[in-house]
């Protein structure tokens, strides 16, 4: 993991979330860390337990390497307003998430942002947007009991 | 470890009926069976009380259906949790002194109490497993179905349907489809464990009883995290709210070798009959990265 655009991110620095998968997150990650990695797609892969990023980045030596992203299930993303082709291969796009616990090229996305800058969720349980909906819910709930 | 529900299979019964002569014996048979067939039809006319359509739909929790304008705001932080958790949000979220707290923080201290509650239950087996248990162990990664537990206490959509003599219930993804007996049935005797297990239901007034005994050990629930022995059963009680748009499930994990005592978790779907169960082909990532 040297890519030139990865920025390990402390955990302190991000909540953590409840996990909510099919399967816990830390089989794969480092749940209390959070990086950043900017790449290129090169497939979307529309399946369960997990959908599938597959992209290129470019690391500190200059050198491309292959990375693959996991995101929830494709049938809860397909809920979400997901198509089986969201991402096409040559799609430019940034990645907040959790880092591989191996050290591998592997990150669980919690945002995507797309080339046109529009931030998408996606993740695992879709855990960003949830908590953006809830933090909504609770301030309107408190809003009501002042009233 | 076997339960044995049916009163004319419980061991001890047939040596005593021997000490009885001919006709003594015709006759308990004759009135036992009697009361079998009364308890019987007493199941069924409950059933046909609360039959048709009661439990019937897609039910949803708040992972898939986050925006359905029905969840309170508590149900909004509601997961497979304890009778005590729930009071202690019920604190966090209507003690306006908790008014600093944002909803991440109400996340994380929610799951916190939780977790405790459940691995203060925990024997010393279940301590040692843990500590053990690697998550990339889980089978599920390798696409294989959840057992009964874990799919009873998965977040996705549920589609319950109910017959005369069965209910049966669906999910998503790695979720395991299952089928309750209602019709009076007996657990099966000397029935080798397996991931579902068997299970038998019935009615007490409008709630759904449904019981599952020679269960194989598994993962019950990875997040948790909860792990059963082959000695586990449950117990799942199904209420449903009086305007019906509501699906109260208590769920009680009896198994000595892993809890010093029952393990009772709670949790509330909403039927949301817009929604529809999907599928999809799972794909492993082992060996990938």
């Amino acid at each position: 993991m040297t890519g030139k655009n990865l920025i390990l991110i402390c955990g302190a620095l991000l909540v953590s979330i409840p996990a909510l998968a099919h399967h816990n997150p830390a089989a794969h990650y480092l749940v209390d860390e959070r990086m950043q990695i900017t790449g290129v797609v090169t497939e979307f892969r529309a399946v369960n337990p997990h959908a599938r990023i597959y992209f290129n980045a470019i690391n500190a030596e200059g050198a491309q390497e292959a990375w693959m992203a996991e995101g929830d299930s494709i049938i809860n993303l397909r809920r979400a307003g997901w198509t089986d082709d969201q991402l096409k291969p040559g799609d430019r796009i940034r990645i907040l998430g959790r880092p591989s616990r191996t050290g591998s090229n592997l990150v669980e996305w919690t945002f995507i942002t797309l080339p046109n800058g529009t931030e998408v969720g996606g993740g695992n349980g879709q855990q960003g947007e949830r908590l953006r909906i809830i933090e909504a819910r609770l301030a309107e709930f408190r809003q009501q009991r002042v009233q | 470890m076997k339960l044995v529900m049916n009163p004319l299979r419980t061991p001890g019964i047939r040596p005593a009926l021997r000490k009885f002569h001919r006709p003594v014996l015709v006759g308990a048979t004759i009135s036992l069976s009697c009361l079998v067939c009364l308890t019987l039809s007493v199941r069924f006319s409950e059933a046909q009380e609360v039959l048709p359509s009661a439990f019937e739909g897609i039910w949803s929790t708040t992972v898939t259906a986050i925006t359905h304008p029905d969840w309170t705001i508590d149900d909004l932080f509601a997961c497979n949790c304890t009778r005590e958790t729930y009071e202690y949000l019920d604190q966090l979220l209507h003690d306006p002194a908790n008014n600093h707290l944002s909803a991440a923080d109400i996340q994380q201290a929610i799951r916190e109490r939780n977790l405790a509650g459940i691995t203060g239950l925990f024997t010393e087996t279940a301590k040692e497993y843990a500590l053990t248990y690697d998550h990339a162990d889980d089978p599920s990664i390798q696409c294989e179905y959840f057992g009964v537990f874990r799919t009873v206490l998965h977040n996705d959509p549920i589609l319950i349907e109910q017959y005369a003599d069965h209910i049966s219930i669906k999910g998503e993804d790695m979720t395991s489809d299952r089928i309750i007996y209602t019709d009076g049935r007996s657990h099966p005797e000397n029935e080798a464990p397996s991931p579902l297990g068997h299970s038998i239901g019935w009615y007490e007034g409008s709630t759904l009883i449904v019981e599952t005994i020679n269960v194989s050990a598994n993962i019950a629930e990875d997040n948790l995290p909860i792990h059963n022995s082959d000695e586990a059963r449950s117990v799942e009680r199904y209420t449903r709210s009086e305007d019906g748009s509501r699906l109260h499930m208590e769920f009680t994990l009896i198994d000595p070798v892993m809890f010093n005592e029952p393990l009772i978790l709670e949790r509330t779907r909403l039927l949301t009959p817009e929604v529809d169960l999907l599928d999809a082909p799972c794909e492993s990532i082992s060996g990938e990265f």
